[in-house]
């Protein structure tokens, strides 16, 4: 994420000339930008620059079509290794392959599978098959009957479940085959079963995931198996569970009221809450904060505290609270050490780890203002404008920003040497050309979180080397569907609370963690009945992730070249 | 949770069935008896090329201040009869990078010479693809020089963590084709897995140890039997556009296959023997360290052996986020942009320079099965995929090659001034010796072989 990169601190080129329009691609990239306010992204919420304009915003283009081609990926390391793990009841294994980027939010392709891939791969599979067919271990013996029965049962229940589908028969003759090869090498049933085992782990049936689907008119529908290995990626990181995996073989999940009966079960699983947990702890990049280094009293330890509090916080919204993004953005609840309660200027009682509590009401609303996700969104020794506004902009309004141009190296540097409070540098791109052309779309976000020094902590004064200047955090702003005069970012989260536009980026972005890839501006039109449910739920993120576990493009392929 | 298996040591960890300690052995076919009789016999020995990248560029004014040898660059003093210090090259980037992450950009025109696609991966927001598959693939794939080993190539690196998002175009410097990046084994047990994993120690029961050997190549054979035929299945199934991936994956297979028969270990070539417990990734430069020292052991071996004779190497992803407490840099990257911090910096490039320094002494030290010793026959490209952090550019790039005679490096131990070269016309100038004759052009800027710079 670029957001992260040293010369953000100084300028972009204008929206208007590198298509810094809101959106990328689509006609939305049309709607002037700049002074007049900024168009959010894709998906047709229409709300113009200046809150002017506003058509039905979810009314979709004409023709919509399927998300998305027929497709075959790799699963990550991550589902790899929970998959394993659940396939053998053994503790997942570690696997780090660089098949993608692990922390990401849509982590993109995976890289294709190399020798030391395949050696790795070869590695765990032979571990796992070691571990599971050890003396004592449920695989190891065949419990009655005759032993290749046994391996017959085994290879029908474990290759089915590793591949995702039943196996064909000539999938079962040569498992079978392999089996008998480690029983006659070992003499031992466990010898075949743990070759399987080794077989099954290693095939490509297991290392890809198929989304190809059958015809269906002019589109493919994705089968019962392929509905729920989709589920189990996007609501258990892994493979489908028993009962989901028995509803695709019965049948169950080639309609909607199958699916959705497995998706509420599931929703109630604590494996898979703490999953969606973690899926918002990636869309926040919660990861960012234990690495960070900074040079303060009881660090690393606070920032380990502020990663806890962050996490709970998203935690207990989803599973403990209402569940809505508005409770998201504005709850003064949190989960703090000692420690963390000194920084937030509240009293936690001596002698507990955590203490829950309310933060104060003036100074934080909601995660956006947490001490963690704004150290996570600045400097060592300064804030940072730039990463805070983009976190609202490009976060939860999904107004898409260019990247920006190496040519203009120097100028930021030249900017940057300039001993400036952040919002100081702020205005100064503001009247700058060509800087103003982009930073319009999010420093004003940005200049509203100056209350939070580079590890979190309230301010009202910023030290300089001519001495204090007071935090002036105060901004009108203009974009998408946030229009108004803002003192600070307790009122901004309160605006962004209350925003359709940061309701229907949500839903896009829960809908391109679904799928795996970000949604493009003519695929975002599929989540019009989504974003339109998410308003009539009050943004209850429950509610959204239930109806993108539902959602007909989950499901719904289109053909590409065989 | 993760499993963890016993790490008194790594041959206890790789465990029983996989690390076996007999003498000698006796399978038919052996890889490395089979090889060192053909030394015995007088074949020259293999040349071999190592692309050794670190990140977030130099300082200039400690690199090669007037021309000479400065601060950053005395940690080679020692290696520096080996060593010619490139002054004046630049990387001159093709279409499309405008905009683009100048860190990608380095690293990915470096390796390519081609121009960059318009397209920027998942996971970065103003990176860009490449267009073509990196050299270090194309030359070990149609060049002699570097056909026959049984690992074609090998991709490591020390630490893997950027800042911000692990963006694609700046965590590796190969790639398979277009937008499919080979990211760097980061964990020295899987690379010793990868180059060093079946074969067999001396010393031990000689009888048991062939059983164990032999029952561990069959399980082996039947399940990349079955492998192969699964893949040609989903081959015939999956859509066109996956096929890429699928023949890559046949590629890992066919590699597997040969570590079949690559099991007996001759007294002449040992693998290191790796400390337990190595970390893994870890933003401390002390651990990223511990790593590097695993690697480069590791790298040194399968020259030495010959298992492999194209390695690319990272130090860190481009815009590492490496951390250099000791010389104040909290992150690397972030602090690259800083002119204030250049003292800092300075140090971090030298501490890459301190602790590459020890890899190409035991190059050096190292004698090579054909004869001599192996920086004889090796090229090492020390590279870095920007010229300064402060400002990112491009412009008399912080390049060094280290090599002897076997390569024809030529006058070794100066500064070679090569003013108005591009990253190109290095790998011009290696073509010939590397069996890559046919190599006159790139699409981005070059201007030709440079005269003077080899034989």
């Amino acid at each position: 994420m670029r957001d992260r990169r040293a010369w953000a601190f100084g300028c972009l080129l204008p929206l208007a000339t590198l298509g810094c329009t809101g959106t990328a691609d689509g006609p939305a990239a049309s709607a002037a930008a700049g002074a007049a306010g900024v168009t959010a992204a894709g998906g047709g919420t229409g709300t113009a620059g200046g809150g002017t304009g506003a058509a039905d915003p979810w009314q979709p283009l004409t023709p919509c079509e399927p998300a998305l081609e027929q497709r075959v990926t790799r699963l990550s390391d991550r589902h790899l290794a929970n998959a394993v793990a659940e396939l053998l009841g053994i503790p997942a294994p570690a696997i780090e392959t660089g098949a993608l980027s692990e922390d990401a939010f849509i982590p993109g392709k995976a890289a294709s599978v190399t020798g030391a891939t395949a050696s790795k791969l070869q590695d765990v599979a032979e571990t796992a098959a070691a571990l599971a067919t050890a003396p004592g271990q449920p695989l190891a013996t065949c419990n009655g009957g005759n032993q290749t029965d046994c391996a017959k049962t085994f290879i029908d229940d474990f290759g089915a479940r590793g591949f995702r589908r039943p196996l064909r028969d000539q999938e079962r003759t040569d498992l079978l085959a392999v089996y008998d090869a480690g029983q006659k090498a070992d003499g031992t049933y466990a010898g075949g079963v743990s070759l399987v085992i080794e077989t099954v782990l290693q095939s490509p049936s297991f290392l890809y995931m198929a989304e190809l689907g059958t015809a269906a008119g002019a589109e493919f529908k994705l089968s019962g198996y392929e509905t729920a290995a989709k589920l189990g990626v996007f609501l258990r990181d892994g493979l489908p569970d028993k009962p989901l995996w028995e509803a695709a073989k019965t049948g169950a999940l080639d309609n909607d009221a199958g699916i959705s009966a497995q998706v509420d079960r599931l929703l109630a699983d604590p494996r898979v809450q703490q999953n969606l947990s973690n899926m918002f702890g990636r869309f926040f990049q919660f990861n960012l904060i234990p690495e960070l280094d900074r040079p303060v009293p009881d660090w690393p330890a606070l920032a380990d505290a502020m990663h806890t509090e962050a996490t709970t916080l998203v935690s207990s919204v989803l599973w403990q609270k209402t569940g809505t993004l508005s409770e998201l953005l504005t709850t003064r609840e949190a989960t703090v050490t000692p420690a963390l309660a000194l920084l937030y200027g509240v009293t936690a009682p001596a002698g507990a780890a955590t203490t829950p509590l309310l933060l104060p009401e003036a100074e934080r609303a909601g995660v956006l203002t947490r001490a963690g996700l704004m150290a996570s969104r600045a400097e060592t020794a300064s804030t940072s404008v730039v990463y805070r506004g983009l976190q609202v902009a490009r976060g939860l309004l999904c107004v898409e920003t260019p990247p920006p141009p190496a040519s203009i190296s120097a100028q930021i540097q030249a900017l940057k040497a300039e001993v400036l409070t952040e919002r100081q540098r702020a205005d100064r791109r503001r009247q700058t050309a060509p800087c103003n052309g982009c930073h319009v779309s999010f420093d004003p976000f940005g200049i509203t979180f100056e209350h939070y020094d580079p590890i979190g902590k309230y301010r009202t004064a910023i030290p300089m080397p001519d001495g204090d200047v007071a935090v002036d955090s105060s901004q009108d702003i203009q974009i998408s569907d946030v229009v108004g005069h803002f003192d600070n970012a307790v009122q901004l989260s309160g605006a962004l609370a209350k925003s359709p536009a940061a309701r229907e980026c949500m839903t896009r972005q829960i809908a391109s963690y679904a799928i795996g890839e970000k949604l493009t501006y003519a695929q975002a039109c599929t989540v019009g009945a989504l974003s339109k449910n998410f308003e009539a739920s009050g943004g209850n993120l429950k509610t959204l992730i239930k109806d993108v576990a539902l959602w007909p493009a989950l499901r719904t392929r289109k053909a590409i070249a065989p | 949770m993760t499993f963890t298996l016993p790490k008194d040591d790594f041959s206890a960890r790789r465990g029983r069935r996989w690390f076996l300690s007999v003498a000698g052995g006796s399978v038919a076919l052996a890889y490395f008896l089979q090889r060192g009789i053909g030394r015995a016999q007088g074949v020259p020995a293999p040349k071999r090329l190592m692309i050794l990248h670190r990140p977030n560029g130099t300082i200039r004014e400690d690199w090669l201040p007037n021309g000479q040898r400065g601060k950053i660059l005395e940690p080679f003093a020692n290696v520096w009869n080996h060593t010619v210090a490139l002054s004046g090259m630049a990387i001159k980037p093709g279409n499309n990078s405008a905009g683009a992450d100048p860190h990608g950009l380095g690293t990915t025109t470096i390796m390519t010479g081609a121009h960059l696609s318009p397209k920027i991966p998942a996971g970065s927001d103003d990176g860009r693809w490449n267009t073509v598959e990196s050299l270090d693939q194309k030359w070990s794939r149609e060049s002699d020089v570097f056909k026959g080993t049984p690992v074609p190539n090998l991709h490591i690196g020390a630490n893997g963590v950027m800042e911000g998002l692990q963006e694609p175009q700046n965590r590796t410097l190969s790639f398979a084709g277009p937008e499919q990046p080979l990211y760097p084994v980061i964990s020295p047990y899987d690379v010793y897995k990868h180059v060093f994993g079946d074969t067999v120690l001396p010393g031990g029961d000689q009888a048991a140890k062939d059983k164990a050997l032999a029952r561990l190549r069959a399980r082996r054979e039947t399940v990349l039997t079955y492998v192969k035929s699964d893949l040609a299945s989903v081959k015939a199934q999956f859509p066109a556009s996956f096929r890429a991936d699928l023949e890559a994956h046949e590629a890992a297979i066919r590699e597997l296959e040969q570590q079949l028969d690559r099991t007996n270990m001759p007294n002449s070539c040992l693998p290191p023997k790796l400390a337990a417990g190595l970390p893994i990734n870890d933003t401390n430069y002390q651990k990223t360290l511990q790593i590097a020292e695993a690697q480069f052991a590791l790298v040194r071996a399968a020259f030495a052996c010959d298992m492999t004779r194209m390695v690319t190497f990272m130090w860190g992803a481009g815009a590492s986020a490496l951390g250099f407490p000791e010389f104040g840099i909290g992150n690397h990257h972030g602090s690259s942009h800083d002119q204030n911090q250049k003292p800092g910096l300075s140090k971090a490039d030298q501490w890459f320079s301190t602790h590459t320094a020890p890899f190409i002494q035991s190059l050096i030290d190292t004698a090579d099965a054909g004869g001599g010793k192996l920086i004889d026959n090796t090229l090492v490209w020390y590279i870095n995929e920007c010229a300064q952090g402060w400002n990112h550019d491009h412009n008399d790039m912080p390049f060094l090659l280290f090599g002897g005679d076997g390569v024809g490096l030529k006058d070794r131990g100066r500064v070679a001034n090569v003013p108005n070269t591009t990253s190109n016309d290095v790998w011009l100038s290696m073509a010939p010796h590397f069996g890559m004759p046919g190599l006159t052009s790139f699409e981005t800027p070059f201007t030709g072989a440079i005269p003077g710079l080899f034989t």
